[in-house]
């Protein structure tokens, strides 16, 4: 009998060095660490069990048969995070670069049905150079698989994928169907088509890192919603992010105990600058809404006119979408309505409430803008909330204009309060832009035009350039002093708790992709 | 298993597992320890346990030791020189989107503050002010008065 526990002890060792001791130092030079060691970091001390650790690959050519590694290039399996049910696998570079064989998918995929069965989050660590060359289709195959489980799984529980090394090629397009990709920035590059194939086909010189780096992803292309310094930073982002999800889409988010008091905000009266030329940080509002240092930002250097991120509000977990005055004067355009889009479909998925602050423009013109689609983006924002179950409230801070006003949670797409500051204004344009037109003829005909044009801008602005208006109609229920935002907003979403929406019977929604 | 164990931050001991297992301790109560090493008899309280951060104080025969354990992945991560937390230091101030130069507040060499305002910025019929992201001095300034400026365009360099 010793001899056969002996076997298993070897066998489970040599799993446990996956590629051997110099390619392990070789990641450690790399400033990388295994995969071993970021699964121990990412779960709590002691709770991570594998599954799989002696599964080997079944290819014979090229010589495969002589290189055969317990485990195939991936660590997988599940444990407790913060005390929560976790399932994860994470890609050991240290084994054929980390390369995607047909057993290699087949783990992963294990862990992915489980996962969905039981009702618990998937974390995905990529570092991986792409498909196992030598098994050809195969390998293709079992990427299939895996893009087949995140589709399946989407909506169902929470997906995560950290890239920690290279990700290329088909092995993209996982992360991209899970709901939210960190990247390590300087270690790690994701692209269809690396800088070689690049150059050959369309001659443009360029780097990996400037091709798909973290910052590339995070700012240009938004495929990328965080970046983390490091490999532990990144693992410690995946364990804040987690806490604001539930464990699925039967389930809300943990609520967190906290002692409130009068919960007036004095701080948020001072925020609003009177010239409506000035901009100011949403950040502040936010800040000065929500619990004490909760916010946690999604797509923080991606279309920057829309602020997106989690948070909580009297310990609840919340969404957040605000317009960002800072920059581009808070408008909407092509990028900044699908970030926000895509925010609002995550959190409805996880019945996570929703806050909307409005200090919007209109949407963005130009042919840029139109050209690259505006109409049908912007529709997806429209589309997201209008379809959303969850719970929805806005607070107008400053302007709300035109189609923006309809698109930003309004009233009329099935937002459950709306509130405004008592400087909102809520106009289909701008005091000067309507006085233009509404009064050309008597602009032109007056003796001084510029005159006029301050009087009839005056009128205007008495008229709609203010909260009343929209108040008279109850498409606003409540005109609130800013101080007492967090007090409301804190009643408000404990009444909507146990909000329930029933649609009617459809396959699904046809949302203009 | 090796551990390192390191006291008052300025003693360090390395612990194998080894070491635990021969270790003759008995648990007297819920926070007291009595243990025998070398013939000789010690008495143990933890008087306070951050069992995520391996941070401990331990008073023996009445002395408080500040009690900080490391783990084999703890310490490669030291090694590695990651720390959580840690930020990029800015050196330069890019245009954050494209618009018009109203107002520039600084001379080159001037010393300013963290959130201080540097210039302002006119988009979308917006004045953006531009504030300090740190505390530190003004090395140049790329940009004019009235300049008109495209995204990620330098503006200001730190020293």
């Amino acid at each position: 009998m010793d001899s056969k526990i002996d076997k298993l002890n070897k066998k489970l060792a040599q799993a446990h060095l996956g590629g051997g001791q110099a390619r392990i130092d070789k990641q450690h030079d790399k400033k990388k660490l295994t995969a071993r060691e970021r699964v121990a970091y990412l779960m709590d001390e002691g709770s991570f069990e594998e599954i799989g650790a002696l599964v080997t690959h079944r290819t014979t050519d090229f010589g495969m048969d002589k290189q055969v590694f317990y485990g195939d290039g991936v660590i997988t399996g599940y444990g407790t995070v913060n005390g929560r049910l976790i399932y994860v696998y994470a890609q050991d570079f240290t084994v054929f670069g980390g390369a995607l064989s047909e057993t290699h998918a087949e783990k992963i995929c294990k862990i992915m049905d489980m996962a969905v069965k039981i009702g618990a989050p998937i974390i995905g660590l990529n570092d991986s150079g792409g498909a196992r060359i030598q098994e050809g289709v195969r390998s293709l195959g079992g990427y299939a698989d895996i893009f087949y489980r995140n589709v399946q799984a989407s909506g169902v529980v929470p997906q995560i994928s950290a890239i920690m090394g290279p990700c290329a090629g088909g092995a993209v397009y996982s992360p991209a169907m899970t709901d939210f990709t960190i990247m390590v920035e300087q270690t790690s590059y994701m692209f269809v088509t690396g800088p070689n194939v690049v150059k050959t086909v369309t001659n443009e010189t360029v780097t990996s890192e400037e091709l798909g780096g973290a910052h590339t992803h995070a700012s240009k292309s938004g495929v990328a919603h965080k970046t983390s310094t490091n490999d532990i930073q990144c693992l410690e982002d995946i364990k804040t992010l987690l806490g604001y999800l539930p464990q699925n889409n039967r389930e809300t988010a943990e609520k967190l105990e906290i002692e409130l008091s009068d919960e007036v905000r004095d701080v948020l009266s001072e925020i609003v600058p009177e010239n409506a030329n000035k901009p100011y940080d949403m950040h502040a509002v936010i800040s000065g809404i929500i619990d004490e240092d909760s916010f946690y930002e999604i797509h923080k250097d991606y279309a920057e006119s829309i602020i997106v991120g989690f948070a909580r509000l009297g310990g609840r977990s919340i969404g957040i979408i605000a317009n960002q005055p800072m920059s581009f004067a808070g408008v909407l355009g092509v990028k900044s309505s699908r970030k926000a889009a895509r925010f609002t479909r995550f959190c409805d998925c996880f019945n996570i409430p929703l806050l909307v602050l409005v200090d919007v423009p209109g949407f963005l013109p130009g042919t840029d803008q139109e050209w690259n689609g505006i109409i049908v983006h912007g529709a997806k924002l429209l589309y997201a909330l209008s379809e959303a179950t969850v719970p929805r409230v806005t607070v107008i801070t400053r302007k709300a204009y035109g189609g923006a006003y309809d698109v930003m949670n309004s009233k009329h797409i099935g937002a459950d309060m709306n509130f405004a500051w008592p400087g909102a204004e809520i106009a289909v344009m701008g005091a000067k832009g309507a006085s233009e037109i509404i009064f050309k003829k008597e602009i032109s005909n007056a003796e001084d035009p510029a005159a006029k044009l301050a009087e009839k801008e005056k009128e205007y602005a008495d008229k709609f350039a203010n909260p009343y208006a929209a108040a008279k109609r109850g498409f606003i229920d409540e005109v609130i002093l800013p101080k007492n935002t967090r007090r409301k907003l804190l009643k408000t979403f404990a009444m909507l708790e146990d909000k329930k929406v029933d649609r009617p019977k459809r396959k699904h929604g046809n949302i203009p992709l | 298993m090796n551990f390192k164990v390191q006291v008052n931050s300025n003693l360090e001991y390395p612990i194998t597992s080894k070491d635990l297992s021969e270790l003759d301790a008995i648990n007297t109560s819920e926070k007291h320890y009595h243990v025998l090493h070398n013939n000789q008899s010690f008495q143990a309280e933890i008087s306070s346990s951050d069992f995520i951060n391996k941070q401990y104080t331990v008073k023996i025969n009445n002395n408080t030791y500040n009690v900080n354990i490391s783990n084999a992945l703890d310490m490669l991560i030291s090694q590695m020189g990651f720390e959580v937390g840690t930020q990029k230091e800015i050196n330069a101030i890019h245009a954050p989107m494209p618009g018009l130069i109203l107002e520039i507040n600084i001379e080159v060499g001037q010393e300013v503050k963290e959130n201080e305002a540097l210039f302002i910025l006119e988009a979308m019929k917006m004045e953006n002010i531009i504030t300090s992201p740190r505390d530190g001095i003004i090395k140049s300034i790329k940009a004019k008065h009235g300049e008109a400026v495209e995204k990620k365009q330098l503006l200001i360099e730190f020293e």
